[in-house]
């Protein structure tokens, strides 16, 4: 039996070599996802080789009063708290932060589960994906300010901000790591070894 | 099913494929690898170069926030602070971009720039808002990492090497600072690096000029101070001076080098220079003289020195000697007018005198009393004794010297004049007791045209005052000389004609006083004959006549022909 991936109409394919299609939409039908395991690990790992860069460059470059600022993440975090905006800061370290990583350490732990092939605590695992998916929209926040804050905040010399390299990779990581949590075959969680 | 049949017929079993190529989704991990390693690789490139700044005082500056900024450049960024384990500095680490590397030297320097106002002008005015920076000034030697920095930015244009720093002493600071301005015909060419007092607790003043000007010192340079305004006023207008608003309120300093020494050599580095309070001194700046007088009376440390009416030096500083008995008067010559400063050279003071006959020195009066003198002969010297009045001795014209005995000095002064005539033809030089106290001895010069007037037989006496003869039966005379004479005193002389002498001799034998008629027959008969010559031979520098307390009759009527000298 094979759940098309796409309409969820459960099939029976049989015993059949060929490639089957999904009867109702036409999508091809795969017992489990095409070669999950070996692009979760590839997306994941180029989500965490951008990771670095993201967190250690300067994401953003204040121009106030013609000095230019450069300003990685924990360092606009740093002067939220500063400030005494801390629920700002809060978000800002969570959506930029905490959640990359949490995703990337997350699905990392699922599949080094999957290949050890550890048979506990599988429902939480499904659990934590579930959040993981949930969450990594979320990660792209901090590029949302970015974007807003470059359009709105750009006085000439008074004050301006641009975005800085970092950003491309940040947004880098968030994209991948959400094609890893998308190419990843939650059923292979559930799945006896062969 | 499918086992059994491969393994039961004789269909041979499909050669399996391995799926498990490495797939092209991995691409995007090598791609963010490459990229990871280039960044990595960049960062290395371009790492900055670390340097420790020690500084004393690191207000202002921010770690990560505080930058080095060369030529309005940021060139550097303060990564960290830490207190010396000394506690007494603090060292900045600074970062640098790479290209700094090679400019910091041995020698290269780093101060820290902050909002100042100053009458120059506001500067660092960009600090206000973004905070303090560093800045540096490259220097060379070998290539260095530990610097300690300047307390405050260097001297005014010693970011161009090849400048000049000198030093000047002075009593007193004036009211210079470090930063104050060194000025050269007004404009700024150097300033004032630092104060310091040394042991002798003299004020020692480091000057840094600037490359550009740094020729226009000499050896032979004087340096004073123009902080302030100079104010010279008096009866004939006053005058305000100030070299520049900003030496008015900072203090400055300017030099000029005098025309005579424009040759000196070009001073070099470490030379060290009298700053002289004002430019009236440094000007008068010379040899230095003292003049030792009884009393300072009307002198003062402005008090010109003057010869012929021209000021060659000016008083500078009084004091009394040890013993409190003298004062000591300190001056100094320029140095053109050294070769008046001889042993034999006569210093005294002029001041204004008011008499009856008239006022001298009257200038005195509006522009003060001066030191006048006299110049000798002799080796060159340095110490004087300043006369109390005006030399009268033998030496002061080249006249004719004579000496005047008289039983009493009346009212004979100095300087009074000698009349012949009426006209005056020398005057009185001084005067004193005779060895043995007889008599009163009065040294009088005649002009050296008037010179062959006095002859051995000439007879003098005291013009001074006002004769009045009271006879019963001829009334009342009055008799003066001149008018001034009357005033001020004076001493007449007459000499005898042969005629005259001849027949007063005759008169005197027959005890009658011949009366005009006699003198004036005689007088227009022979007028250049023998009878005219006059009696004795010409008197001899030196000599001594009797000074009478008032004329005969005849003596007024002498009319002796004498060819005065041109």
């Amino acid at each position: 039996m094979i759940s098309c991936l796409n309409c969820r109409l459960l099939t029976d394919p049989g015993d059949r070599k060929e490639r089957a299609a999904c009867p109702r939409c036409g999508a091809s039908l795969e017992p489990r996802k095409f070669h999950s395991m070996e692009r979760t690990w590839a997306l994941l790992m180029t989500s965490l080789i951008f990771l670095f860069p993201a967190n250690l460059l300067p994401i953003m470059n204040v121009t106030y009063l013609g000095e230019k600022t450069p300003n990685t993440i924990l360092d606009g975090i740093q002067q939220f708290i500063r400030s005494g905006d801390y629920f700002i800061a809060l978000i800002i370290f969570f959506a930029s932060i905490l959640v990359p990583v949490f995703k990337i350490v997350g699905i990392l732990l699922i599949m080094i589960s999957v290949r050890k092939n550890w048979k506990t605590w599988l429902r939480h695992r499904t659990l934590m994906f579930r959040i993981i998916r949930f969450i990594g929209r979320w990660s792209m926040l901090d590029i949302f300010v970015i974007a807003i804050l470059a359009a709105l905040v750009n006085l000439g010399t008074l004050t301006t901000i641009t975005p800085a390299p970092a950003a491309s990779y940040f947004a880098a990581v968030v994209v991948f790591t959400m094609l890893a949590a998308e190419t990843f075959d939650t059923r292979l969680i559930w799945e006896e070894p062969l | 099913m499918t086992r059994e049949l491969a393994a039961n017929t004789d269909i041979p079993e499909p050669a399996m494929r391995s799926r498990r190529g490495i797939s092209p989704i991995w691409i995007l991990p090598i791609v963010a690898a490459l990229i990871a390693g280039w960044i990595v690789y960049k960062s290395m490139v371009e790492a900055g170069i670390q340097v420790t700044i020690a500084f004393e005082n690191a207000q202002g500056i921010e770690k990560g926030k505080t930058r080095v900024i060369y030529r309005g450049m940021p060139i550097g960024m303060v990564k960290d602070l830490s207190i010396n384990r000394d506690f007494k500095t603090i060292d900045v680490l600074v970062e640098f971009v790479k290209e700094a590397g090679a400019h910091l030297r041995k020698n290269t320097r780093f101060w820290m720039v902050e909002p100042t106002i100053s009458p120059r002008g506001i500067s660092g005015l960009e600090t206000i808002l973004k905070g303090n920076y560093l800045t540096m000034m490259p220097g060379d030697g070998p290539e260095a990492r530990h610097f300690k920095a300047l307390p405050k930015p260097p001297a005014f244009g010693s970011h161009e090497p090849g400048g000049l720093s000198i030093r000047l002493t002075a009593d007193t600071s004036g009211s210079l600072v470090p930063g104050s301005e060194v000025y050269y015909g007004g404009i700024r060419v150097g300033e004032v690096q630092d104060l310091s007092i040394d042991k002798n607790e003299k004020i020692l003043i480091d000057v840094y000029i600037c490359k550009a000007y740094a020729r226009m010192v000499r050896k032979s340079s004087r340096f004073y101070n123009v902080s302030g305004f100079t104010f010279e006023g008096g009866l004939s207008g006053f005058k305000v001076a100030a070299e520049a608003l900003s030496a008015l309120m900072i203090g400055g300093i300017a030099f000029f080098t005098p025309e005579e020494a424009r040759d000196a050599a070009p001073a070099v580095d470490g030379d060290s220079f009298r700053l002289f309070h004002d430019k009236g001194l440094a000007e008068q700046e010379g040899k230095r003289i003292t003049l030792i007088f009884t009393q300072a009376r009307g002198i003062t440390d402005r008090t010109q020195i003057r010869y012929k009416g021209v000021e060659i030096g000016r008083v500078f500083n009084i004091a009394l000697n040890e013993k409190r008995t003298a004062v000591l008067v300190t001056a100094s010559v320029q140095s053109p007018y050294h070769s008046l400063l001889r042993e034999g050279t006569r210093f005294w003071l002029v001041e204004p005198e008011l008499g009856l006959a008239g006022a001298k020195n009257l200038e005195t009066i509006i522009s003060g009393t001066y030191i006048t003198l006299r110049p000798g002969e002799g080796k060159p010297e340095r110490t004087f004794h300043a006369l109390t009045e005006p030399p009268r001795s033998l030496e002061t014209t080249q006249g004719l010297h004579i000496i005047l005995k008289a039983e009493r000095l009346g009212s004979i002064k100095t300087n009074d004049p000698v009349y012949y005539r009426q006209i005056r033809v020398g005057s009185v030089t001084g005067y004193r007791l005779s060895d043995d106290a007889t008599a009163a001895l009065v040294s009088v010069d005649i002009e050296t045209p008037y010179a062959p007037l006095v002859r051995t037989t000439s007879k003098f006496w005291n013009a001074s005052g006002i004769k009045i003869d009271v006879g019963l039966f001829q009334g009342a005379r009055v008799q003066t000389e001149s008018m001034q004479a009357l005033l001020e005193g004076g001493i007449a002389f007459a000499t005898p004609d042969r005629q005259s002498a001849a027949s007063e001799a005759d008169t005197f034998k027959r005890g009658v006083l011949l009366e005009e008629s006699g003198s004036g027959k005689s007088t227009g008969g022979d007028e250049t004959g023998t009878g005219k010559q006059p009696t004795g031979t010409p008197a001899a520098n030196g000599a001594t006549f009797e000074l009478h307390d008032e004329p005969k009759e005849a003596w007024l009527k002498w009319r002796p022909v004498i060819t005065l000298n041109k």
